[in-house]
């Protein structure tokens, strides 16, 4: 396995507060068939950018760098407050970076953090960037009935990058695998994606998370006993047991890890929440697998080894696991999630 | 009359086929049905189809497939009839040989489901209903089954426990039959646990949206290149219709059309239902199959929700979805009449797998268009290995 000279050097995770139950939109809707979760629902006055901004912050204040030394801050995202304008200069701008950093935003459905980060890994290894942060960050949409009503969530995760030198968490080399492949989507000026219900299973998210998993073995001559976890994108709690499962990985491998039951798939920032995650409940010495989906389609693969032990994890770190706080009824959640606006819309 | 023998077969597996389309699923059966029955083309092509249209953007799919088999120039047509569609085909196929307008028809029956979202299928699968009087009141076929089985359960005195040993022994059975959709056994428990679909339906109940295409070489007997292991002739294949809303009938829990069609079938065929050896009803939702052993004589009236209940102290009584029935293998519409063929030909041949029945000499299978309202009956039988 090539280890990349770039590593994780502060993290940060917010996830907003309230939580949705799935029988409370069921009851509504007359769902019989949903099974018992809640998700994370972001407040009124909070957005994708919102979000990016608070788990950034936390992940430059674990890093213990001043933000100015950032080289890049890049937002992985598919829920942006505009078509057109960077959140990245605006995640950079309240974080107090310098104005001589690259600054993008980057769309691939639930990978865009991770092709970020990936990305973001190859400058640092090859000297253009010292450090950069990288965020995965939705507030994701979801239509009143729709059956993404009761997974689409809302969070945040930010990594700060540098040299591996002294990091705590290594980056690998990585395989992604791409395909043409049009499952959830969601066309330009729509309000909600359009998802294409069993479409999104075997060809979608199981092949090409396999195929980027097992190209990854190829290439680094490893297999799943030679990891500690398995962080695989959830978009449900059903999805990652199967495909890991089926990767030959074991329950201890991947429960741990698994959160979808509890704040259901923040999209951008679902797998970096699980790496998060994982990387919270290791010891030096542990490796990790990683394997992002991204509607559109694609998949990465790379692992992430633990060489030291170390507290990049304030007491501010956001547990997808722990509990929120319940929204009260239907109504509530109608208003925080902007799907029913008071007057002018904003 | 011209004597019907089949030549050939070909199909895919029944699944969520989703690197295939329609066009490559007709092409896949259609030309193993040419090949098996060693006939680089035919005299006429019969497409058995219901959803092209509406799903796939394709109609004339006569011509589309004679184009895709590579065998242009030939007569051909798609036939509709909802559900049995594949049925109708062969009947189309079958006539035209009876009729001696043709030595060999190749008949396809082909659907694609999975290319267009659940709303939109079952939609479109609404289409086999009556539209000014159900499906513009918001009914769909499950909701139909549903309000029958309702019926069936206050008036005929049918339990639902008893109605879904026809859901369980038909996914036991799909385990080991090639081209089934399903490969995992059900319990009462997963049965009870699956949600109510549209009460007192639950999801394991209901037919599943899937994709498969069927073919069989049909030839006149003379003509026929007899099929390796076993020559099956096609005795009689009779249609029969009623009226199209299930609620204008004088009794909605009696079949008629599947009466009547068994009835010509056997008298076509010159036999009785006690020279069947099995019987392969339209099994889509349970309450269906259990009318039909009622309409074809094999149960008596009102009393077919209780077939599994009797079968196994009755030797005489015929047994049904020998390799999963329509409920068990999946239900790619306007092939499903076309398979049931394959699978009473599979046991006439003897491979049948592990569900083998003996002695299978005579096999009955009966196809639904909509509830019943269209239906056709088919009586195969072994033929002679010739010297």
């Amino acid at each position: 396995m090539k280890w990349r000279d770039c590593g994780i050097i502060g993290l940060g995770t917010y996830i907003p507060r309230y939580r949705l139950g799935s029988e409370m939109a069921s009851r509504i809707w007359g769902r019989t068939d949903v099974s018992c979760s809640t998700k994370s629902v972001a407040a009124l006055d909070e957005d994708a950018l919102t979000l990016a901004v608070e788990a950034g912050k936390r992940a430059v204040l674990a890093a213990g760098i001043d933000p100015v030394t950032l080289n890049a801050v890049w937002i992985g995202s598919e829920s942006k407050p505009y078509a057109v304008k960077a959140m990245a200069s605006t995640v950079a701008a309240c974080l107090g970076t310098s104005n001589n950093i690259s600054a993008m935003d980057i769309e691939f459905a639930c990978r865009g953090g991770i092709e970020g980060m990936l990305n973001l890994a190859r400058g640092i290894e090859s000297g253009d960037f010292e450090c950069g942060l990288v965020v995965g960050s939705d507030v994701a949409q979801s239509g009143p009935a729709d059956e993404l009503e009761y997974t689409a969530s809302s969070a945040a995760a930010a990594f700060v990058l540098g040299t591996a030198r002294n990091a705590p968490y290594v980056i690998s080399e990585s395989v992604s695998h791409v395909t043409d492949t049009l499952d959830l989507h969601r066309r330009d000026a729509a309000s909600y994606p359009a998802h294409t219900h069993r479409f999104s299973g075997e060809p979608s998210y199981f092949a090409h998370i396999t195929a980027a998993v097992s190209q990854f073995f190829e290439r680094t001559d490893t297999q799943p006993q030679d990891y500690t976890f398995a962080v695989f994108h959830q978009p449900n709690a059903k999805f990652p047991r199967r495909i890991a499962e089926a990767l030959g990985f074991g329950r201890g491998q991947f429960e741990p890890i698994l959160f979808a039951d509890q704040i259901g798939n923040p999209y951008a920032a679902n797998t970096m929440l699980g790496l998060a995650l994982a990387l919270s409940l290791s010891s030096p010495g542990d490796r990790l697998l990683v394997a992002s989906y991204g509607s559109g389609a694609g998949s990465d693969c790379f692992a992430v080894e633990v060489r030291d032990s170390c507290d990049l994890f304030l007491q501010i770190f956001d547990d997808p696991r722990s509990n929120g706080v319940p929204i009260r009824d239907y109504g509530e959640y109608l208003v925080q999630g902007r799907q029913v606006l008071r007057g002018e819309s904003y | 009359m011209i004597g019907v023998s089949i030549s050939g077969m070909g199909w895919t597996k029944i699944g969520e086929l989703w690197d295939q389309s329609i066009y490559d699923l007709a092409e896949k059966a259609g030309r193993d049905a040419l090949d098996e029955a060693g006939m680089p083309s035919v005299d006429a092509l019969v497409v058995g189809n219901m959803l092209s249209g509406s799903l796939s953007h394709q109609e004339n799919l006569g011509a589309c497939i004679a184009d895709r088999l590579g065998i242009t120039g030939v007569e051909s047509v798609k036939v509709e009839a909802a559900c049995a569609s594949g049925a109708a085909a062969v009947r189309t196929g079958f006539a035209m040989i009876s009729g001696g307008l043709a030595q060999h028809v190749l008949v396809v029956g082909v659907e694609k489901m999975t290319d267009q979202p659940p709303e939109q299928v079952i939609e479109s699968l609404a289409f086999a209903n009556s539209f000014e009087t159900e499906t513009i009141v918001g009914m769909t076929n499950t909701s139909l089954a549903a309000l029958l089985t309702s019926m069936y359960v206050a008036q005929a005195g049918a339990t639902l426990d008893s109605l879904s040993q026809f859901s369980i022994n038909a996914f036991q059975k799909s385990c080991s039959t090639p081209w089934s959709m399903f490969k995992r056994s059900i319990s009462k428990e997963d049965w009870s646990d699956s949600p109510i679909v549209s009460m007192p339906l639950r999801l394991l109940d209901c037919p599943a949206i899937c994709d498969g295409a069927a073919a069989v070489v049909l030839s006149s007997k003379a003509a026929a290149n007899p099929l390796r292991t076993r020559p099956v002739e096609v005795l009689a294949i009779e249609g029969c219709t009623d009226t199209l809303s299930i609620f204008e009938r004088k009794d909605p829990l009696r079949f008629v059309a599947s009466e009547v069609s068994c009835q010509r079938a056997l008298d076509a065929a010159s036999t009785s239902l006690d020279q069947i050896d099995l019987f392969e009803p339209h099994d889509a939702f349970p309450v269906m199959a259990a009318i039909s052993l009622e309409a074809v004589g094999l149960m008596p009236v009102g009393e077919g929700w209780r077939y599994y209940d009797v079968k196994h102290a009755s030797r005489r009584l015929a047994p049904i979805q020998t390799l999963g029935g329509i409920k068990g293998k999946g239900h790619p519409v306007g092939a499903s009449g076309v398979y049931q063929i394959i699978d009473a030909v599979a046991q006439i041949r003897g491979r049948a797998g592990p569900n083998q029945l003996d002695d299978v000499e005579i096999a009955m299978t009966q196809s639904f268009g909509g509830t019943a309202s269209n239906v056709y009956t088919t009586i195969l039988r072994a033929g002679e290995l010739r010297a």
